[in-house]
């Protein structure tokens, strides 16, 4: 959970999610860090949770799934006959 | 043979740089890290949200050896290397009006287009190979 920010009369909690891969037996690592969301509070009180989505990594794997499966059904299809 | 030609290169400093390294490379974790501050414009508020993926990797090493034979010498040495990146790309944009809040998506059209040859070539190579098969 990150910082609260005052944003008109409600706050918003943005939250992240990361995942931190250290090598073990070499210095150094990698972090992947992502926006999961921000939790809205509105004036009245109520709570709203925001999810984040990467509308790109959405795409980009729908793309290449799509991909696999047409290639997978060329090679059925097409392979298969002869 | 003096102290100074069998001293062996500063390892406590190697040390620290290492773990202030590694300590800023846990440190990127942090949520704060992929929010930008919030902007605002009249009765609208945005807040930039974006995706970091940072690596590293490095090392250091140091030692000494002495030679007993006719040509007898002593010698130090100590060298270290390593090399990183930090890719970041924005993901989103949270508005929040007097209205309420929503989040925008920001797509990136080449990495989608990228995406979109990449399957189209797979499939059509796909397709190739198994029509001259026949």
């Amino acid at each position: 959970m990150g910082q609260v920010m005052k944003v008109g009369d409600g706050e918003i909690t943005p939250y992240s999610r990361s995942t931190t891969v250290l090598f073990p037996g070499i210095a150094g690592g990698l972090v992947w860090n992502r926006p999961g969301g921000v939790i809205v509070k509105q004036s009245d009180g109520s709570e709203i949770d925001l999810r984040i989505r990467d509308a790109t990594r959405i795409a980009q794997l729908t793309l290449l799934a799509i991909g696999l499966i047409g290639g997978l059904a060329a090679w059925l299809f097409l392979g298969r006959k002869s | 043979m003096t102290d100074k030609e069998t001293e062996l290169p500063d390892i406590d400093h190697a040390n620290t740089i290492v773990q202030e390294t590694m300590s800023n490379l846990i440190d990127s974790a942090d949520v704060a890290k992929v929010y930008g501050r919030p902007i605002k414009q009249g009765d609208i508020t945005v807040v930039p949200a974006s995706e970091n993926l940072t690596f590293l990797g490095f090392g250091v090493g140091a030692g000494g050896g002495e030679s007993t034979g006719e040509n007898s010498g002593v010698g130090t040495g100590g060298g270290g290397g390593g090399g990183g990146r930090t890719l970041s790309r924005p993901v989103a944009i949270i508005v929040v009006t007097p209205e309420g809040a929503y989040v925008e998506p920001v797509m990136d059209p080449t990495k989608i287009a990228m995406a979109a040859i990449t399957a189209a070539g797979f499939m059509f190579g796909m397709m190739l190979r198994m029509v001259r098969k026949r």
